[in-house]
């Protein structure tokens, strides 16, 4: 019985590429989650954890999907990261907008 | 005086998409043999009995992150030579400057790109050695 060739390493990254890619939807239905729960706690007093859970997986996605090819996002996770940081640092120096429009990069 | 042998790579690193790039490339291109754990408290738990020639060590991680990790690490007696890379995409100047002042040897950015990741890690190995 014939075996397949093995795969070349470009053949390789190309696949787990294709993986990633297709995880993405369910990545960002995390981050929309975690985003809802920031959300929630926004006068709780679990603010900061909540950020820091909101946080993780977009730290995640800034350097991880640029390594698979998806530049684009990764910087958009990336500038979600700093604002995060930033609002970490003071929420009650940030507008609603600002707020929203780390949601709304997860979702564009 | 540095070892100059680069077998066993010890990769910390709480993102399995990462992990599992990193391993493929480090085992496929560079021949290594690679171990892997999630977290820093996971890392120092391994690390003795793993006896890694370098540590690749992620900067951002839950609970225990990459520097107080790699403290943890210079604090073992039995491992606290062991030559660390920091992996990261919080890769600013002050940044770097802390993370070499911790000890660590040098620092990939990420994101990295996956086919010339050995070649990385090789002219830091190269460099550190001739050090």
């Amino acid at each position: 019985m014939p075996h397949d060739p093995p795969l070349s390493l470009q053949d390789k990254v190309r696949l787990l590429r294709e993986r990633y890619a297709n995880s993405v939807e369910e990545k960002l239905i995390e981050i929309s989650a975690a985003y809802d729960r920031l959300v929630g706690e926004k006068e709780g007093d679990d603010l900061a954890a909540a950020i820091d859970g909101l946080a993780s997986p977009i730290h995640k996605m800034a350097g991880s999907a640029p390594t698979f090819g998806l530049a684009e996002l990764g910087e958009t996770a990336a500038e979600s990261e700093e604002l995060l940081i930033l609002y970490k640092g003071n929420p009650d120096g940030f507008s609603n907008e600002q707020v929203s429009n780390v949601s709304a990069y997860g979702t564009n | 005086m540095a070892e100059n042998s680069l077998n066993r790579i010890f990769l910390v690193e709480d993102d399995p998409d990462i992990q599992e790039i990193v391993l493929m490339t480090l085992k496929d291109l560079g021949g290594y043999a690679v171990d892997i754990c999630s977290s820093g408290q996971e890392a120092l738990d391994k690390i003795v009995g793993i006896q890694p020639d370098l540590i690749l060590l992620d900067v951002m991680m839950p609970e225990m992150d990459g520097p107080t990790t790699l403290r943890a690490i210079r604090a073992m007696s039995e491992v606290k030579d062991t030559p660390v890379i920091f992996m990261t995409a919080r890769s600013q100047t002050h940044e770097v400057a802390e993370y070499m002042e911790l000890g660590a040897i040098d620092v990939i950015r990420k994101p990295f790109d996956p086919v010339t990741l050995c070649n990385q890690i090789e002219n830091i190995w190269d460099r550190y050695n001739a050090a």
